[in-house]
């Protein structure tokens, strides 16, 4: 995966827009109750289920957003699977 | 931010680091024994910049913060590009361990070979850690660093 921190939008690593990650309530990843079992966890303002990307590849992440389209994404800038950059990247067709 | 400075709390005994061939003879004839590694920059600790320039003087300045942007006085002439902010004297070096060492002791290693990731912030650096406890195993030293938690995000 890519991250821009600048708009904010997630990648594939082929270029492949995911999502823009957005919470209007600001909540931290620490303060939420968490799922032992899959180690996501829910927001307890807006109930949706928040995903720990930490050991998912492009195409788990792809698949569950599309289960999902409402989830949200948790991305921790030392996760080995997320690279950060600095402009939007471009599918490559 | 999430940076954890690199510090001797325990006030361990420190390990050195040679970083040239001669500092490492140097080591070996006064009686250290030494660990070689390979000096590889990680593509996990990155920083960034952008160079903007005055439109009417034409200097630049070279911005870290993406709050330093956005000012009508300047261009951007080069926009955010992201590198690895490390230069080593040579591609390898060595921890000089001295002769009376045990297994089992720890100690402070204060400039590691290894590219450890130390802390990041929310504008996506990460930072090379400089320092770390380590546990002397017989052959090798066994670096005992807790994983910063890193800048977390949700959306």
């Amino acid at each position: 995966m890519k991250f821009n921190p600048i708009t904010n939008k997630l990648f594939s690593n082929d270029g492949g827009f995911i999502k823009k990650l957005h919470c209007p309530f600001k909540v931290e990843w620490e303060t939420l109750n968490g799922n032992s079992e899959n180690g996501n966890r829910s927001c307890g303002i807006c109930d949706r289920e928040i995903i720990d990307t930490n050991h998912l590849n492009d195409s788990e992440i792809l698949s569950v957003i599309g289960d999902k389209p409402n989830a949200c994404l948790k991305l921790n800038f030392n996760q080995i699977n997320l690279e950060i950059v600095y402009r939007d990247v471009l599918e490559k067709k | 931010m999430f940076w954890r400075r690199s510090k001797n709390e325990n006030g361990l005994r420190i390990i050195r680091t040679a970083r040239t061939k001669s500092a490492i003879n140097r080591a070996v004839r006064n009686g250290f024994s030494i660990i070689i590694k390979k000096v590889e920059p990680s593509p996990k600790i990155n920083s960034k910049f952008s160079i903007i320039r005055n439109k009417v003087t034409g200097e630049i300045d070279v911005i870290s913060d993406f709050r330093q942007s956005g000012n009508s006085e300047f261009q951007t002439v080069l926009d955010w590009t992201s590198y690895y902010p490390h230069h080593f004297k040579s591609p390898f070096a060595a921890y000089l361990i001295p002769s009376d060492i045990q297994i089992g002791e720890r100690v402070y290693i204060n400039d590691l070979i290894e590219d450890i990731v130390g802390g990041s912030w929310n504008q996506g650096d990460t930072y090379r850690l400089t320092g770390s406890e380590a546990v002397w195993d017989g052959t090798d030293l066994l670096i005992e660093f807790e994983n910063p938690k890193g800048f977390t995000i949700v959306g």
